[in-house]
């Protein structure tokens, strides 16, 4: 692990004990470690029994908020947790991603472009299509009675949907899969364990650029509603997007909509191939699908996000300062025993299944429609083709954050 | 009865207009539009308008009793 540099390292040891001195838990919540499938949760829901705020001195530290109430006071005040920073482990961060991390009032007059073109009204319109695209690549493997999951299906399905929506060539899906690959397995890390992934964001900048200039130069007709041409041409206030935000907002996109799917996906289906009575449960009822997805979400809530301290505060006890980082621990809040009765168990048909999957405030997952959709789609096509199925890999069942994903994952049927 | 949304804390989540159609539309951006705020107590209506607010991860959904 790379070290520190002087300077941050002592910032980090005078945070460290100002965390201890507040009674704050001091914990090493190292979230690039490997470990067994699953274990993230309970980490998480032992964390959270040990109060509602902890410390991790990992890296350069950070506090995280473990219950529902504190991470939506979080989400809910953007005027003390910025987004000036959103990685736990990144307090300098050498990108801004538009528009993730930028705070109100700039964000909203991004954010209403996104919110036109990733709509509930535009998913609907492209449902059937999604859902066409989910069986096709179902039925490269049906007759094999396996297959890969990961890289058969759960990558490939959103990246096909990516292109297809976002007007890029097919033939690229492959391109975007192994950038958002060398991206996620940098994010969190730092020093030069970070160098491919920032040579990744380089290289799907360059990218973009050339989107860009084509866009300007030869924007589709209207009646086409090709992304690109919206974002190349759209008016923001008075003015063009400029080169610089078309690359950022291009970036967060594309890292927004194909691995967190991957990993959503992978998690469900684990679950399925582990748990016969859901499996079986939505082939014989496939209309409990819209809330199992919900259920999905809430209980193997995968993003662990963060936020950055803007002003001084006294947050319940805990004394932060402006640069501190706080992880908004998602997968912990979804699972918060004070919100939801037997939290760590998935109930298909559970009643209340509000979560923090999409985060909350302002900077709520703008593709939370379409991830909605294409969660549903994937479990109803899936079982409708394959409904019964197990796990056939005992090697490789493995996790890390901090966007929490399975490694590999291998489904076989008869 | 009537039902309330507080536009501050609403950010679009979009579990209101899916669970209760009844009550809720969306707009071009995905927000909420309140069809019909006020309804009778013991009213299907009223079961959507609790579904709603249990269902609204920003706790923006709240029922006013007459």
């Amino acid at each position: 692990m790379s070290k520190l540099d002087p300077a941050m390292a002592a910032e980090a040891a005078e945070r460290r004990e100002r965390a201890a001195d507040a009674g704050c838990p001091v914990v090493h919540f190292d979230y690039t470690n490997k470990k067994p499938a699953l274990t993230y949760w309970s980490e998480f829901d032992k964390l959270r029994a040990s109060g509602p705020v902890a410390y991790s001195d990992f890296g350069p530290g950070f506090w995280m908020l473990l219950t529902s109430d504190l991470v939506r006071e979080a989400y809910q005040t953007p005027e003390v947790f910025s987004s000036s920073a959103t990685i736990p482990t990144v307090p300098h961060p050498d990108w801004q991603w538009i528009p993730t991390m930028i705070d109100p009032p700039e964000h909203a007059d991004y954010r209403r472009i996104l919110n036109i073109a990733f709509s509930p009204r535009f998913v609907r319109d492209l449902e059937s299509t999604i859902r066409q695209d989910a069986r096709d690549i179902i039925e490269t493997f049906v007759a094999d009675g396996e297959c890969d999951f990961i890289n058969a299906f759960a990558k490939v399905f959103p990246a096909r949907v990516f292109v297809r929506i976002l007007g890029l060539p097919v033939e690229h899906t492959e391109q975007f899969k192994e950038w958002v690959e060398r991206i996620f397995e940098g994010l969190g890390h730092f020093g030069d364990e970070a160098e491919d992934q920032l040579a990744a964001q380089r290289e799907i900048k360059d990218y973009f650029a050339e989107v860009f200039r084509d866009r300007r130069e030869n924007p589709r007709p209207e009646e086409d509603g090709d992304f690109f041409t919206i974002l190349a041409t759209q008016k923001l206030r008075d003015r063009l997007l400029t080169e610089q935000e078309f690359l950022n907002m291009a970036e967060v996109i594309l890292l927004a909509g194909l691995d967190t799917v991957r990993s959503q996906i992978s998690y469900a289906f684990y679950h399925l191939a582990t748990t016969p009575s859901d499996r079986e449960w939505i082939v014989r009822d496939p209309s409990i699908v819209e809330n199992a997805v919900e259920e999905f979400l809430r209980a193997q809530n995968i993003v662990m996000t963060a936020r950055q301290i803007a002003v001084d505060t006294e947050f319940h006890g805990c004394p932060m300062k402006k640069g501190d980082m706080v992880m908004v621990a998602n997968p912990s809040a979804s699972r918060d025993e004070a919100e939801y009765e037997d939290p760590t168990t998935i109930k298909l048909d559970r009643k209340v299944t509000r979560h923090y999957s999409f985060a909350g405030g302002p900077h709520r997952c703008v593709g939370a429609h379409l991830a909605r959709a294409e969660l549903a789609i994937a479990l109803q096509e899936w079982h409708r083709m394959i409904p019964e199925y197990e796990v056939a890999n005992t090697d490789g069942l493995i996790e890390s954050g901090p966007q929490i994903g399975l490694k590999k994952l291998h489904l076989k049927w008869a | 009865m009537q039902v309330v949304i507080d536009e501050s804390k609403c950010s679009g989540h979009g579990r209101c207009y899916t669970l209760s159609p009844e009550l809720f539309d969306c707009d071009d951006e995905g927000f909420p539009v309140v069809l019909e705020p006020t309804f009778e107590a013991g009213s299907e209506r009223e079961r959507q308008a609790r579904t709603a607010e249990v269902s609204c991860p920003e706790r923006a959904i709240s029922i006013l009793e007459a």
